[in-house]
């Protein structure tokens, strides 16, 4: 029995080492565009998403990739780190780091080790002990709420720059194009005899 | 310069991108030429004649042509290297083209080298590398003393001709070292003028695509004219400005005043006049409105690089001299929208129109009116030196404008400290009045400290200004809010750096006296604060202070608020008061404690990092390094595309309305139109992965699709021989050099392969993660072994792929197996010729790529067809060719075309590339600049 837990965490370590955690992935990104986008630097062989309980809407996602291999998942890390990786476009490049044991929900039971649940008096000298690593729990929810509205405001914010710019180049290309498609541009060219390239 | 007599030829007088070579085409130095010392005698022929090509005429001419001497020339600013063609004209070399360089670099150097020290006889060895290193930074191998070392006789026939080179130490000292030759003649070496330095540092050797951005619109400083780092307006005017004091400080410019954290924040720059729509009219100097849509009182004028506005009246006077009924009609005309050509389009002189292309009848324009002269008609007192005995001010300024003469005319007095005249003819909306007086504040603080040094004066003017004029500051910034940008990060960035200057500078009472009064605001702050102790305390009171105007939920009033803020500190914090209750008030939910220090946690985060160190350990691969160049830099300003597009519309009007081609040229110069398809060349690989959609991942890379790669590999086995190497110098999913191996083995052969891409492939056989231009040629086995290729990435027209075969040549492999687009030059145009052994332009067509981690709508791997094909080619080592050809006779590997120009022993190819394509899905045919794009978009 308990040499199964330990081949059964064994084998669960080694998983863990073959897999990538992504990060800040785009909402539109479903599990075969993560999966064909990854692909092309090994085989993917499992995908998952984490499912936030905590933060509603349209935020950036987390998976995990289960990768052939170590070297896969450690290619990737240095591949994505190196270069920015945008998945499905705009506006934001994906993160990669090493998966870890705890990143995993269905994790199995570390061997040797057991948790025990119980009730606890108010009286008892552990419930202080216990309020407080509830309260501070809580605090730190608090504050990576926070931190996050504001992350995705400076987002936003980047965001709107970005459609901006965007917005203003395409304007200055349309005004190009204007000219060069109704053949102002091309009977001028050929008033002024000149030869003109067209792009 | 020698006319003509062959009939209407223009004679070309540069010549850039040029070569010499011999009758066997080999390329050589042109100073394998017979070297013209004086005027009239023209030195003995060569026995071997030698040819020299290059495009003239900006471009748009190839020539080629038999030369028979050269020359050079070291009187003007810069040295001029030309050349005698058998026509006997003597033609200016300007850029040798890139390959060329290297064989002509010793020769560049040797003639810059003497340039330099004929200019300052004094320059000591060290000075003088100083500069060529400059001059010569474009070029890949550094210019050293061995540059010179071939060119000693040259040097000591320079220097006995020449008598301010025969003055040069290092010179004399260069030769006696290396020749050992007699000692010094004379050493009392005379002091000449103390000359500054002018050298072109980037001239001739710049690269193609900087030259040609800048080639129309000028880039110098409205407010100095001189050149530097610019800033663009985005707007109509066209202008450019000296953002920052220090980007403005070598001709004393008062710039715009904003710090280089302003600088880099802004997205787009719009001067306050383009802003609020107040130009001033160009001839009587006044602000009016130039909104188009109520009442505008100035007018822009329609040429194209042209940003002047005009009152109509003022214009047509101008334009109509003493012609009191005709510009009546043309005023109503322009009031009723109708476009003009201000006067500064027309020689003042002669009334002719410009010609850039032409040296003599280049304009000279007067940076403070309508005014301009042809080269040719320039009033001799517009001088281009200075010379105090004769009380001649320097007025024309050559270098400055592309094409085009800088001057002030007579009319305006020169000050002899600025060197230009008064500064006071710009004016923004709302602050005319400061303006002015901050010139004259500005001049009187330089004149006193001018002669001991210039950092001095920039430094007092810079306390000066952050000291008075931050009002001014404040109002500006919170103009820009209106844009919807990034409010408060301004806000904190200009505290910020106001407060880091103010901490700098204790030298002087004012300053000293303001940073108190600043240290006794920031210690109440602290009161609200939980007073945390740091090191650096005055900064992180600067956080706290920021974080203030950040949890405002409304930023109530600004202008009135910041106003306050340097003189007196009670009122700030009274005001700053009810803000923090604000904020406080308005989220009594969220521990108001706690967001304060994550604020401040993030702003220390955020000051911490530095995005410069960031961007240089992102790697970027040596291929993508020139699309810096690419990218749509802040040059391309929408008041220029507007006035280009525009121009260009006015143009055709005036033709098709039978006006003369002299007049249309004045309105849209026949350069816009070649600007203008390069603008959109640009944008539109900036905006291609927009135009393209969002299912696209990342990397832009296209790989072949495995069915396509075993056709090639079947085709290919026959050529390899046992021990060769097989490099696949790009090799994506690595698939090739797989199926490689499968099929050699199954032959029977023995071959070691080696597979270099940017990113991990999927199969990881034989695979180096290595940039291709990083492979040294120690690295691989000998050419006779080697057989490379396949698909690189082709780059903005076949730019990439040009770079990827190139690298590959200098491995001389005996086989290259190639997927490149046809725009691809040609490996039988190298210099080292390969031979075609065959070209199929049909096995690729369809679809016969994929794309990489992208997936359609239907989740399947997105596959790619270019409109046209790109070939696939083999090409042999010239050693190796007649071997090939058997090869690709016997497996029948020609196509019917090859077939008989083979049998017939005939160079002269016809290709047939019928396919085309239902659909267009052209899109995607650039993927190199896309990822080129989106490394560089503003994100990052």
């Amino acid at each position: 029995m308990d040499s199964e837990a330990q081949t059964e965490y064994a084998a669960f370590e080694e998983k863990v080492k073959r897999t990538v955690y992504i990060d800040n992935l785009s909402p539109q990104v479903t599990e075969s565009v993560l999966r064909t986008a990854l692909n092309q630097f090994g085989s993917v062989t499992g995908v998952r998403f984490i499912p936030n309980h905590l933060e509603p809407g349209n935020i950036p996602r987390c998976a995990l990739v289960e990768m052939d291999n170590p070297k896969q998942a450690k290619a990737i890390i240095s591949e994505m780190s190196n270069y920015p990786f945008m998945m499905s476009g705009m506006p934001r490049p994906a993160r990669a780091c090493a998966a870890e044991v705890e990143m995993f929900d269905d994790r199995p039971i570390k061997p040797g080790r057991k948790i025990l649940c119980r009730w606890l008096d108010p009286n008892d000298p552990d419930f202080k002990v216990a309020n407080k690593l509830k309260h501070l729990t809580k605090k730190h929810a608090a504050e990576a709420s926070f931190m996050l509205k504001r992350q995705l405001e400076e987002e936003e914010k980047l965001a709107k720059q970005q459609a901006v710019t965007l917005k203003a180049n395409y304007k200055k290309f349309e005004m190009i194009e204007s000219v060069l498609i109704d053949g102002t541009a091309r009977r001028l060219s050929r008033r002024y005899e000149m030869n003109v390239r067209d792009a | 310069m020698a006319s003509s007599d062959e009939e209407g030829e223009i004679i070309p007088q540069c010549i850039t991108n040029y070569y010499f070579v011999n009758s066997k085409e080999e390329p050589v130095p042109f100073t394998i030429l017979p070297l013209q010392w004086s005027k009239d005698v023209i030195p003995e022929g060569l026995k071997e004649q030698i040819y020299f090509r290059g495009t003239v005429d900006n471009g748009l001419q190839e020539i080629y042509k038999q030369a028979i001497a050269w020359k050079f020339e070291l009187s003007y600013v810069h040295p001029e290297i030309l050349v005698l063609s058998k026509g006997k004209n003597w033609i200016k070399l300007q850029r040798p083209r890139k390959s060329f360089e290297s064989i002509v670099k010793n020769a560049l150097v040797t003639v810059h080298c003497l340039h330099l020290v004929k200019k300052n006889p004094e320059a000591s060895g060290e000075s003088l590398w100083n500069h060529l290193l400059k001059s010569f930074g474009s070029f890949e191998v550094k210019p050293s003393q061995n540059d010179l070392l071939d060119h000693i006789p040259l040097i000591g026939e320079a220097a006995k001709r020449d008598k301010d080179l025969e003055k040069s130490k290092y010179l004399l000292e260069f030769i006696l070292e290396k020749s050992g030759e007699k000692k010094v003649p004379h050493e009392d070496v005379r002091t000449t003028k103390n000359l500054k330095f002018v050298v072109d540092e980037d001239d001739d050797e710049d690269e193609e695509c900087d030259e040609d951005a800048n080639e129309l619109f000028d880039h110098v400083c409205t407010i100095c004219d001189n050149g530097g780092e610019l800033l663009c307006c985005e707007g109509r005017c066209m202008r450019s400005f000296h953002p920052t004091v220090d980007s403005g400080a070598e001709s004393l410019c008062e710039s715009l005043g904003f710090s280089n954290t302003q600088v880099d924040a802004i997205q787009t720059f719009l001067c306050k006049n383009c802003q609020y729509q107040q130009h001033q009219c160009f001839a009587c100097g006044m602000l009016g409105s130039s909104d188009k849509y109520s009442g505008a009182e100035v007018f822009p004028c329609v040429s194209a690089t042209c940003g002047h506005f005009y009152h109509p009246e003022c214009v047509v006077k101008l334009l109509h001299p003493g012609n009191e009924s005709e510009a009546e009609e043309l005023q109503n005309k322009i009031l009723a929208g109708e476009s003009f050509t201000c006067p500064a389009h027309k020689c003042h002189l002669c009334k002719q129109g410009e010609n850039k292309m032409v040296r003599e009848l280049q304009f000279a324009m007067c940076r403070r009116c309508p005014k301009a002269y042809h080269r040719k008609c320039l009033p001799r007192k517009i001088a281009f030196g200075c010379d105090y005995y004769k009380g001649i001010i320097q007025r024309a300024w050559d270098d400055l404008l592309p094409n085009r003469i800088l001057i002030y005319c007579l009319k305006h007095k020169i000050s002899p400290e600025l060197g230009t005249p008064e500064r006071n003819h710009i004016i923004f909306p709302d602050v005319e009045v400061k303006m002015k007086k901050r010139a004259s504040e500005l001049l009187s603080s330089k004149v006193k400290v001018v002669e001991k040094n210039r950092i001095m004066v920039s430094k007092n003017f810079q306390i000066k200004k952050a000291a008075v004029k931050m009002p001014k500051h404040v109002e500006k910034l919170y103009s820009t809010v209106e844009d919807g940008d990034s409010t408060k990060k301004n806000e904190r960035r200009y505290l910020r750096h106001d407060f880091d200057s103010l901490k700098k500078r204790k030298i002087t009472d004012l300053t000293t006296k303001s940073l108190n009064d600043n240290n006794k605001s920031a210690a109440v702050m602290k009161a609200y604060k939980s007073s945390r102790e740091d090191e650096s305390k005055l900064l992180l009171r600067n956080d706290e202070l920021t974080s203030l105007p950040n949890m405002a939920s409304n930023p109530v009033k600004p202008k009135q608020r910041w106003q306050n803020m340097p003189s007196s500190k009670i009122e700030y914090i009274k005001s700053a008061k009810p803000v923090m209750k604000k904020g406080s008030s308005s989220r009594p939910s969220v521990d108001t404690e706690m967001e304060k220090r994550i604020v401040a946690l993030m702003k220390k985060c955020d000051s911490s990092f530095n995005l410069e160190e960031f961007m240089e350990k992102l790697k970027v691969p040596s291929t993508h390094s020139y699309l810096s160049k690419n990218v749509v830099d802040k040059t391309i300003t929408l008041g220029k595309v507007e006035g280009s597009v525009k121009a260009v519309q006015a143009a055709l009007q005036k033709l098709e309305g039978g006006c003369s081609i002299e007049d249309a040229k004045a309105v849209c110069e026949p350069q816009v139109l070649n600007q203008i398809i390069k603008w959109k060349r640009k944008l539109s690989i900036y905006l291609a992965p927009f135009l393209i959609g969002t299912r696209y991942t990342s990397f832009g890379r296209h790989f072949t699709k495995v069915e396509k790669l075993k056709e090639i590999v079947d085709r290919l086995h026959p050529y390899v021989q046992n021990g060769d190497m097989i490099v696949d110098f790009c090799c994506g999913s690595n698939d090739f050099s797989c199926l490689m191996k499968e099929k050699l083995d199954k032959m029977g052969k023995k071959c070691s392969f080696k597979n270099f891409d940017l990113f991990q492939a999927k199969n990881d056989f034989c695979f180096e993660k290595r940039d291709w231009m990083s492979v040294h040629s120690e690295e691989l086995p000998a050419g006779s072994q080697l057989i490379m290729g396949l698909n690189p990435p082709f780059g903005a027209e076949a730019s990439l792929a040009n770079k990827f075969v190139d690298k590959a040549l200098e491995f001389k492999p005996k086989l290259l197996i190639l997927i490149v687009p046809e725009e691809t030059k040609r490996l039988d145009e190298k210099a080292a010729a390969y031979d075609l052994i065959w070209k199929d332009d049909k096995i690729l067509s369809g679809k016969s790529f994929y794309l990489p981690g992208s997936v359609d709508v239907h989740d399947k791997q997105l596959e790619q067809w270019n409109l046209k094909a790109p070939p696939l080619y083999l090409w042999s080592h010239p050693d190796w060719t007649a071997r090939h050809k058997i090869i690709a006779q016997k497996h029948r590997h020609f196509s019917k075309e090859q077939e008989k120009m083979y049998l017939e022993v005939n160079n002269i190819e016809t290709v047939v590339s019928n396919y085309l394509m239902e659909e267009n899905h052209d899109c995607y045919a650039d993927f190199s600049s896309l990822v080129g794009a989106m490394v560089i978009s503003p994100a990052y």
